[in-house]
C-alpha cells in the first residue's frame, strides 16, 4: 500500500479522446484481464505502437512482429495478474513480455546482421540534451544517459542483446570478437546500467 | 539438469535477465536459482534493468487493421473458454491476415513454406515449441516465479487464468456535478482497484475507501496527487467483492473529495 505515491508519479495520466482513454494504464490492464471490450480496445490502442516497436526491433519483419504483438496482448490478457506495479510501469512490463515472445520467435531462424549504431540511434541514445529528463527521474532518460556513458563497444553489445534480442554468441559473431569477450561486455554493461538506474545521480564510471 | 554454483550463475544473470541465455545455461541456472535467494535477488535486479532496456525500443505505428486483428484474436481466445495451462504460449488464432512483405527491414523472416502443413496447436511463426520448452523449464522452478517472471523466462504460472468475463465494476468519480475520473474494481483473484483522478487541485494525498451495501467503509490505500491528478492501483482483497461505492478522502482533513457508485461494466 505504501507504493501509492510511487505509482502516482510513475504513471502517466493520459488525456486522449474517449473517456476510457483517460483511465490509467493499470485500470486498462485490469479491464483487459476482466474481458471488458471497451477497456481492452483502449489498452490495445494505447500500447499497440510500443508492443509492435519492441517486436519489430527484434524480428525486423512486419508480419512476424505482428504475430508476436498479437501473442503479447493475449499473454497480457492471460497473465495480467502477474503484473506488479511496484516493479515497473505497465508499458515496461508489456515490453518485457513482448521481448520474450519475440526472442523465442527469432530463435527459430538465422538472423542477418544488425547495425548496433542504428539501434542506439533509434532508441534515442544518441540524442543529447536530456539531462533535464534525467533530473526529472525518468527511467528511460536515465538509461539513455547511462548508455551514452558506456564505452561504445559495451553499449553496442548490450543493445544488440537488450533491443535486438541477440544472444552472446550472435553478438560475438556480429562484432567479430571472441564469445568470452562478448559475454564480458554484456555483463559489464548490464552491471553499469543497473548501478546507473539505482543511483542516477552517481558516477558509474 | 546440473546445478551450478553462485559464481557460474552470476556470470549468466545478465543474459538470463535479457532473455538471451542459451537453453543449456538457462536450465542449469534455474536449478541453482531455485535454491539460492541471493542469486534470485540479483536476477530480479538485473531483470528490472533489462526490462527498462527493452522498453527503449522506439514505438512504431502498427500496420492498418492491427488493432482490429488483435481484438479478434483476443475475442476468439476468450470464446475458446478454457484458458491454456499456465505458461503455455498464446496462439495466434485470429482471422487470416493479409500477408505483407518485410520491406526494407534488415531480416528476412523464415516462415514456414506455404505448402507445408502447420503443426497442430502451434502459432504461425513456429515459435511455440521453443516457448513451450521454456515454459517447462520454468515450471520446474516455480519457487522463483516472482523474480523470473520479470526476467523473461515465460513464467507467470501463478497467474495462468483469465478472470471470468464481466467481473469488472466501474464508476465515475464525481464531486457534486464535476466529473473527476474513474474507478475500476476487479472482482477476480487480483481484487485490483484502479483509480484515475484529474483536476482535484489543493489535495496532496487521498485515501481510497470501498464502501459495502451496509455502509461499512474499508480503506484500501493512500496515494499522492500531482497537480490534482493521480493514477493508482492496489489490491483490495475481499473488500472488492462487497464494494458498492468507492470514496476518495482527503488524507489531511478527512473530507470526502469524490465518490463513485460502482456498477458492473
Amino acid at each position: 500500500m505504501g507504493t501509492g505515491a510511487e505509482v502516482a508519479v510513475a504513471c502517466d495520466v493520459r488525456r486522449i479522446g474517449s473517456p476510457v482513454d483517460k483511465l490509467g494504464d493499470e485500470a486498462l490492464l485490469a479491464g483487459l484481464g476482466a474481458g471488458d471490450e471497451e477497456l481492452t480496445a483502449a489498452f490495445v490502442r494505447r500500447f499497440g505502437p510500443k508492443v509492435y516497436g519492441v517486436a519489430l526491433a527484434i524480428l525486423g519483419d512486419q508480419a512476424a512482429a505482428e504475430d508476436v504483438s498479437q501473442a503479447a496482448f493475449e499473454r497480457a490478457w492471460r497473465h495480467g495478474s502477474s503484473y506488479d506495479p511496484r516493479r515497473a510501469t505497465v508499458g515496461t512490463w508489456l515490453a518485457a513480455v513482448t521481448r520474450n515472445l519475440a526472442i523465442d520467435a527469432a530463435r527459430v531462424r538465422r538472423p542477418t546482421p544488425v547495425d548496433p549504431s542504428a539501434l542506439l540511434e533509434a532508441a534515442g541514445v544518441v540524442r543529447v540534451g536530456t539531462e533535464a529528463e534525467v533530473l526529472a527521474g525518468e527511467t528511460a532518460a536515465e538509461l539513455r544517459a547511462a548508455l551514452r556513458r558506456l564505452p561504445p563497444e559495451q553499449a553496442r553489445a548490450v543493445v544488440l542483446c537488450g533491443l535486438a534480442g541477440l544472444s552472446a554468441s550472435q553478438v560475438a559473431e556480429a562484432e567479430q570478437i571472441p564469445l568470452g569477450t562478448a559475454k564480458t561486455r554484456i555483463r559489464t554493461a548490464m552491471g553499469r546500467l543497473r548501478v546507473a538506474l539505482a543511483d542516477p545521480g552517481g558516477c558509474d564510471d | 539438469m546440473t546445478d551450478q554454483g553462485c559464481g557460474e550463475v552470476s556470470d549468466l544473470l545478465a543474459e538470463l535477465a535479457l532473455g538471451v541465455a542459451d537453453a543449456e545455461g538457462r536450465a542449469g541456472a534455474l536449478a541453482h536459482l531455485e535454491i539460492c535467494a541471493g542469486c534470485q535477488a540479483e536476477l530480479r535486479s538485473f531483470a528490472d534493468t533489462a526490462d527498462a532496456l527493452a522498453s527503449l525500443a522506439p514505438e512504431v505505428e502498427p500496420p492498418a487493421g492491427f488493432e482490429q486483428r488483435v481484438l479478434s484474436t483476443l475475442g476468439a481466445a476468450r470464446r475458446g473458454g478454457v484458458p491454456a495451462p499456465a505458461g503455455t504460449p498464446a496462439t495466434c488464432a485470429g482471422p487470416p491476415r493479409p500477408s505483407r512483405s518485410g520491406g526494407s527491414l534488415r531480416r528476412t523472416h523464415a516462415r514456414r513454406p506455404s505448402g507445408s502443413p502447420a503443426p497442430p496447436g502451434r502459432g504461425p511463426a513456429g515459435w511455440s515449441r521453443r516457448a513451450r520448452h521454456r515454459a517447462l523449464l520454468a515450471s520446474a522452478a516455480a519457487v522463483v516465479v516472482v523474480g523470473l517472471a520479470a526476467a523473461g523466462l515465460a513464467l507467470s504460472g501463478a497467474g495462468g487464468k483469465p478472470a471470468p468475463a464481466k467481473a469488472v465494476l466501474t464508476g465515475a468519480l464525481v464531486s457534486g456535478h464535476r466529473h473527476l475520473g474513474q474507478v475500476v474494481v476487479m472482482r477476480d483473484r487480483s481484487a485490483l482497484v484502479s483509480v484515475a483522478v484529474h483536476g482535484e487541485a489543493g489535495v496532496a494525498w487521498v485515501r481510497c475507501e470501498l464502501v459495502d451495501a451496509g455502509g461499512k467503509a474499508v480503506t484500501i490505500g493512500k496515494f499522492a496527487l500531482s497537480d490534482g491528478s493521480g493514477d493508482w492501483a492496489a489490491g483490495a482483497g475481499a473488500a472488492a467483492w462487497e464494494a458498492h461505492e468507492a470514496l476518495l478522502v482527503d488524507a489531511a482533513t478527512g473530507r470526502v473529495v469524490a465518490r463513485a457508485e460502482l456498477a458492473a461494466s
